[in-house]
């Protein structure tokens, strides 16, 4: 498995609330997702991809020193890139809402 | 709607393109009221900078009516009156709680591609490329603005738009220059180019207490404007500026250096000519001999500070001096929405009035014009103001003549 890490200016609890199924759905960019949480004192959320079962993964949740949020560990299959992708689109989401885009219409 | 579009190096052309809309949540349409060509549009122009498309909306200064906004933004409606920060900043994640705008995590959609070049991404820009996010820009008559209420300042009605404009990058730039400078009181202070990032670095050491400000260019009308801030000028063309400096500082070399000209610098120095001769061949991106020269001039224990624009690799950087000398190197793309309100309250208050830059003042349609002038140095040109309706004005105006 690939690992990529980045942290969100947001403490633990709040990722937990934030972070939706359909949040991961978006993330992974796969339309068929089972989510698995409640795994270690909900530090650790599992996803399969049915379709794709390469795109499948697992997310741990460790506070950052210093107050600066919650490192995003996620684990898959799929190249290098992918994961990191994956990560980005995460982390937008979760501080934003929303995927930064420079499209005009 | 009408838009500067780029189209490949010294080609930029006036052109109907489709209006932006609403995209994502946080955004706003804004309809542009005022913009500007700034001198690192030139770097666009010039075909210097990686990633620009044919059909690019060229950019970053402007400001307007809000038209529209995103069902998530909180702080600006319809018929605010803003101007607009060139750096795109979401305001939610790290580096923006810290005020580190131009760092933002969130708004380039180009990441992986800046990450791939500098290790880490930065922010989204307009009109800068598609290296960080290939935002459409603001030399057109609407725009989308993206992370709405993180950045975009409401302006009083009694402000002209020629008096706010500039706090959409020129005047936060040159004082950002000024204050990561280090400027304690009885300073003496060098400030390499006098375009207007210049002209406003110059202005902000004296605000932030220098006792003298030495202002290097080679543009007769630059150095006027300097003089008239009260600063000392050198023009490099007829002058050796290390030895100019160090007489003016008794030896010691300025305390503070400024480079406020960035990767395109010229000089006709053996180091200068190898530079530009590098950078045809792209063997090297950046001429950095103003920044050679700024760390040779600054005093021992000094601050060199970076305002200027460089995009990658520089070649012979005297890092022995900096070693040697124990210079502090600060630099990076404007935090412009840190300085945009305690600014604005200093134009309000009367202790700065940009629009003394102001030498050239049209419409969009000029802006191919005005961009071959300012590449070439020509017509005493120091800063645009463009009007995207100025040539509606003439036309109506033109229609009322003829009904009368």
């Amino acid at each position: 498995m690939l690992a990529q890490t980045m942290t969100v200016a947001l403490d633990r609890e709040t990722v937990i609330d934030r972070l939706t199924d359909s949040m991961i759905q978006a993330s992974v960019g796969c339309d068929d997702i089972t989510v698995v949480r409640d795994i270690v004192d909900n530090r650790l959320i599992e996803w399969t991809c049915a379709p794709h079962p390469v795109e499948s993964g697992r997310l741990a949740l460790i506070a950052a020193p210093g107050n600066r949020g919650t490192e995003l560990h996620v684990a898959m299959h799929g190249e290098k890139y992918q994961v990191k992708e994956l990560v980005r689109r995460m982390k937008m989401l979760l501080e934003t809402g929303e995927i930064a885009t420079g499209a005009r219409q | 709607m009408k838009a500067v579009v780029w189209h490949g190096t010294h080609d930029v052309r006036v052109e109907n393109v489709e209006d932006p809309t609403i995209i994502n949540p946080h955004d706003a349409v804004v309809r542009v009221t005022s913009t500007a060509i700034c001198g690192s549009d030139l770097h666009l122009y010039n075909g210097y900078v990686l990633m620009m498309k044919p059909g690019d909306i060229l950019g970053h200064e402007f400001m307007g009516i809000v038209e529209e906004v995103g069902p998530a933004v909180r702080h600006l409606k319809r018929g605010d009156r803003v101007v607009v920060p060139f750096t795109i900043s979401c305001g939610q994640c790290e580096p923006c709680h810290r005020e580190l705008y131009s760092l933002c995590d969130n708004s380039n959609p180009s990441a992986k591609i800046v990450e791939k070049l500098y290790g880490y991404s930065s922010a989204g820009l307009y009109g800068y490329s598609h290296l960080f996010g290939g935002y459409s820009g603001g030399q057109a008559e609407y725009v989308r603005v993206p992370f709405a209420d993180c950045g975009p300042l409401k302006i009083p009605d009694e402000l002209e738009d020629e008096q706010v404009l500039y706090l959409s990058d020129i005047l936060p730039t040159g004082y950002m220059a000024a204050e990561n400078a280090n400027i304690k009181p009885g300073d003496v202070v060098a400030v390499w180019g006098c375009g207007p990032v210049g002209q406003f670095a110059i202005r902000s050491a004296f605000l932030l207490g220098a006792s003298r400000v030495v202002a290097i260019d080679r543009f007769d009308e630059r150095l006027d404007l300097a003089r008239e801030a009260g600063a000392e000028t050198v023009n490099h063309d007829d002058t050796n500026v290390l030895e100019a400096l160090y007489q003016c500082t008794g030896g010691r070399g300025p305390d503070a250096c400024i480079d406020c000209v960035g990767m395109e610098a010229h000089a006709v120095t053996p180091d200068a000519m190898a530079d530009k001769m590098k950078q045809e061949f792209r063997m090297e991106l950046d001429r950095s001999h103003v920044l050679r020269e700024a760390i040779t001039a600054c005093a021992k224990g000094g601050t060199v500070s970076i305002p200027g624009v460089y995009t990658g690799f520089v070649d012979m950087m005297p890092m022995g001096t900096v070693f040697g000398k124990g210079l502090q190197l600060r630099t990076g793309q404007t935090h412009v929405q840190r300085y945009m309100k305690p600014l604005l309250q200093r134009i309000m208050r009367g202790e700065i009035d940009p629009s003394f830059v102001i030498t050239h003042r049209g419409s969009l349609d000029d802006a191919p014009r005005y961009y071959r002038e300012m590449a070439r140095h020509r017509d005493a040109f120091v800063k645009s103001f463009l009007r995207p309706d100025a040539a509606v004005a003439t036309e109506m105006e033109f229609a009322y003549a003829v009904s009368i």
